[in-house]
């Protein structure tokens, strides 16, 4: 699994998510292809009824995210869940990284503990589709168990598993088998 | 059992020895207090079955800080499927899986008995255990723990023994499967004993049945010996 090798671009997604401008601007980048789409898919994934999101202007030269939900017209995406704007961030952080590198920090914010699961099945497809290397970082054991399951099922032989202990000045990124982190959640031990 | 053989003492022990089920666990102790008449230092854990030892020392090697200092193995050879010859290379698949990452695996399986050490400078908040295995019943054949029992038996005893339960196999007296002719074996030999109703290995190994065990499990019991310094407290 190389690192960098031939990347042309690496998208940061930081703990916090991206801000409104710069979510914006992604979603315009994306108004050709199948992009929007495929984030909407992603977005579904925490609530069937989004059909679709539109930008609308805001005040001083801000954009406002709206989403249309089935019964209940449009909604600001603001007014949603965290969760459901967690998503959205992946969904365009994914989508706009083709051919190159991804960056999430703590994965898990804003996620329930059944979506990370889904989401990072959906992350697996999708790297492979876009040609994405996802580097995500967590503290969270049900993050670490979704991805396990996840590489599993899809029989991910290019995914794995560090844990960045420290020693003074030094980290150690240590390289965890997936079937021994399997098995040891599976004993409800500890791996982080 | 003078030693308490729990999951929490197997959590809080340094040596820990992890074994199929709870008569193999019963008859090792007894089998260490035969010969060296004192009680054993490690404490062995019931894992219920060969991927029950397996997952505990997974468990072992992905926890942030380790709390053993050595974990023994003893897994019979006998996987579900495998035939004779690749049962202990089967075995050994399994264990590089799980330990390869971090432990160089001999490219043959040791006939002594298997005892390695991590390699140097992959962690910082703790070091991982020495790991021992031993595939029964010699690290070569196909088989279980009571394969190294019958050898503990005289010959005259041995072979009387295994004629007449072949004979109930043959004649449709006896239903057990047939990868289990040495339990069979053992047990029917236990039940021409007295008392005929021992229910456990470790009770008639205490009873000195199986007259020639210490010549039989020497290498074994060398390897517990190497693994676990020192083997009795």
């Amino acid at each position: 699994m190389p690192l960098f090798d031939g990347a042309s671009t690496v998208s940061h997604l930081p703990a916090g998510g991206f801000d409104e401008q710069k979510t914006a601007s992604l979603w315009d980048t994306l108004i050709q292809g199948p992009g929007q789409e495929r984030v909407l898919d992603w977005m579904r994934m925490i609530d069937g009824r989004i059909e679709d999101l539109d930008y609308i202007a805001g005040r001083l030269r801000s954009r406002i995210a709206l989403l249309k939900v089935k019964g209940e017209g449009r909604i600001p995406l603001r007014s949603m869940g965290d969760g459901l704007r967690r998503m959205f961030h992946i969904g365009l952080a994914m989508a706009t990284a083709s051919k190159g590198i991804l960056l999430i920090d703590e994965f898990e914010n804003g996620l329930h503990w059944r979506v990370q699961r889904e989401l990072w099945d959906a992350l697996g497809k999708a790297a492979k589709d876009f040609d994405v290397q996802i580097f995500a970082t967590t503290h969270s054991r049900d993050c670490v168990s979704g991805f396990v399951s996840a590489s599993k099922e899809q029989d991910i032989t290019d995914s794995k598993l560090y844990r960045l202990e420290r020693q003074e000045n030094e980290i150690y990124a240590v390289d965890l088998a997936l079937i021994n982190v399997e098995a040891a959640l599976e004993l409800n031990g500890e791996v982080r | 059992m003078g030693t308490p053989h729990s999951l929490l003492a197997a959590h809080g022990s340094d040596s820990l020895l992890l074994v199929e089920g709870p008569s193999d666990l019963h008859a090792v102790v007894q089998l260490v207090r035969l010969v060296h008449k004192a009680e054993p230092a490690f404490v062995g854990f019931d894992c219920k079955n060969d991927d029950g030892v397996l997952d505990q020392l997974s468990l072992r090697l992905v926890q942030p800080e380790p709390t053993q200092k050595i974990v023994g193995l003893i897994l019979d050879a006998d996987i579900d499927g495998s035939t004779e010859k690749d049962a202990v290379q089967r075995r050994c698949e399994q264990l590089k899986n799980r330990i390869g990452a971090d432990y160089d695996l001999p490219e043959n399986f040791p006939e002594e008995g298997l005892i390695i050490d991590p390699r140097p400078g992959r962690r910082a908040l703790g070091t991982l255990p020495r790991i021992g295995v031993w595939l029964m019943p010699n690290n070569k054949a196909f088989g279980m723990f009571e394969d190294l029992l019958l050898e503990s038996l005289g010959d005259h005893e041995k072979n009387y023994t295994s004629s007449v339960v072949n004979q109930a196999k043959t004649d449709n007296v006896a239903t057990f499967h047939p990868s289990h002719l040495s339990k069979a074996v053992v047990r029917t030999y236990m039940a021409w004993q007295e008392p005929p109703d021992l229910p456990h290995l470790s009770f008639a190994i205490r009873k000195g049945h199986f007259q020639n065990i210490e010549t039989a499990c020497a290498v074994f019991l060398d390897w517990l010996g190497r693994l676990f310094i020192p083997l009795t407290r």
